[in-house]
């Protein structure tokens, strides 16, 4: 690392919160994000009034320019930090790396992240279309309509021609999703599908089916984090604590990607596993971001859990779930248990959070102690990664 | 714990522009990106972070994001 100062080990997590997740109608992305924030206070066992810090992400659905302002009004708090972050579907682990940062700065001492959307149940489709066309630059890619999906497709068909990986892996990865979606309390799909029930679900975008593409989902997560020391005079309960953060960003247009196959995730990750002190081996059980099926096989590439690749051969070996090299995405993922947008990788923040804390039931990784999340958007144009880690692992 | 003392301003520029009909956004945002590391006599090498105010293109109904 290049600065010998930094967050490792710094802050923690001490309280996790989920609201309803799949299709909630009638609940604004305010309501959910308050819902969750909730939860995750009361596992804290703090007051709403100890919370001095709030950062959040954007909501489509409750599209105010200030949403962490937004929410604070609505939650009734006046806190002396706080920001709304955007970095596409990477903003979920930037407002760890952010919040850790600003307690170890000392800008607030209890900062509640948060983040919430109705993707499912509070925009039209005409609207749904258009946050995902407008999100793409408005002289070189919007006017010809290319929704970011199509970027994602890109690269996964590049994916294929350079290393072979086929429609099957890509269904794999489906397929091991919704299995672990299907012990997940709450999870939006639990229909148990096959290989071949994804590659007959009809194509969306070449080579991606329907059941190769994520979610879309109604839904929020929070988390209270505060600093080692406070967690420790709270007397918290399994404190999980931010070990390491990285992030990257390689392009904005998706015709200037550097490369079609090795992303920012390489880098992001490496420097997040520098601060840790570990490296992907180390590694119990992971939070993949998996807004389509293949972005995971490139993924596990990047984030060292295999050689750049392999990741095809590696997910269709059981790789990817118990048992495997790096149980990932226990939950279901935004496949198959939620994606209400940008906070779709705070769940795997919260499934991550839940196994380090040994209280994920059934869906347990025996003894993890080490979980990393690795969240990104844009076409790969964001990426953002996070180590987090038990006391042990201090 | 603080930031208190730990950080400093090493450059700084400021463009000269009041009136950019002739420049987008994103040529203002380069043009001071570059003088604030030259003052500072680094090289754009010596950046690994970027920061910057802008509008959230998301929530525009205009749909003129990118106008100077």
């Amino acid at each position: 690392m290049k600065h010998k100062d930094t967050l490792r080990g710094k802050v923690a997590v001490i309280g996790a919160g989920l609201s309803p997740v799949g299709r909630v109608p009638g609940r604004s992305p305010l309501w959910l994000a308050a819902d969750a924030a909730r939860k995750a206070l009361a596992e804290a066992g703090i007051d709403k009034r100890a919370v001095d810090g709030v950062l959040s992400s954007h909501a489509f659905a409750a599209p105010f320019h200030r949403f962490s302002i937004a929410f604070s009004e609505y939650f009734g708090i006046q806190p002396t930090f706080s920001n709304t972050l955007q970095v596409s579907g990477a903003t979920a682990a930037t407002l760890f790396a952010v919040g850790a940062a600003a307690v170890a700065g000392g800008l607030a001492e209890t900062v509640l992240v948060v983040g919430g959307d109705s993707l499912l149940t509070g925009l039209s489709p005409d609207l749904a279309l258009r946050s995902m066309t407008e999100s793409r630059d408005q002289q070189y890619e919007m006017p010809f309509g290319i929704p970011v999906s199509n970027t994602f497709a890109m690269t996964a068909h590049r994916h294929m021609k350079e290393f072979g990986t086929t429609p099957e892996q890509f269904a794999e990865v489906a397929v091991v999703h919704r299995r672990h979606a299907m012990r997940t309390p709450g999870a939006q799909m639990t229909a148990p599908i096959t290989v071949q029930d994804v590659l007959g679900s009809g194509m969306v975008t070449s080579p991606y089916h329907k059941l190769d593409c994520s979610l879309i989902s109604d839904g929020a997560a929070a988390f209270v984090i505060t600093s080692a020391e406070r967690a420790r005079s709270l007397g918290a309960r399994k404190p999980v604590y931010i070990l390491g953060a990285g992030e990257c960003y390689t392009h904005e247009h998706i015709f200037l990607m550097p490369s079609l196959t090795t992303t920012g995730a390489a880098v992001s990750s490496r420097n997040a596993y520098a601060m840790s002190g570990y490296g992907a081996r180390d590694m119990d059980v992971a939070g993949i971001y998996d807004c389509f099926t293949g972005t995971v096989i490139m993924m596990v590439e990047d984030l060292g859990f295999c050689p750049k690749g392999e990741g095809g051969r590696f997910v269709a070996d059981g790789q990817i779930t118990y048992g495997g090299a790096i149980p990932a995405n226990t939950h279901g993922g935004l496949l198959s248990f939620a994606h209400s947008g940008m906070p779709g990788a705070l769940f795997h923040f919260h499934e991550v959070i839940r196994q380090l804390r040994g209280e994920c039931g059934e869906r347990q990784v025996t003894g993890a102690k080490l979980g990393l999340v690795h969240s990104l958007g844009a076409g790969f144009a964001t990426n953002a990664t996070c180590i987090l880690g038990t006391e042990d692992t201090l | 714990m603080s930031i208190r003392g730990k950080a400093c301003i090493a450059g700084v520029y400021e463009h000269p522009t009041r009136k950019a009909a002739d420049k987008s956004v994103f040529q203002l945002h380069a043009e001071v990106a570059k003088g604030a590391p030259r003052d500072a006599g680094l090289s754009m090498r010596d950046v690994d972070g970027y920061v910057c105010s802008g509008y959230d293109y998301y929530h525009n109904d205009e749909g003129n994001y990118h106008e100077a």
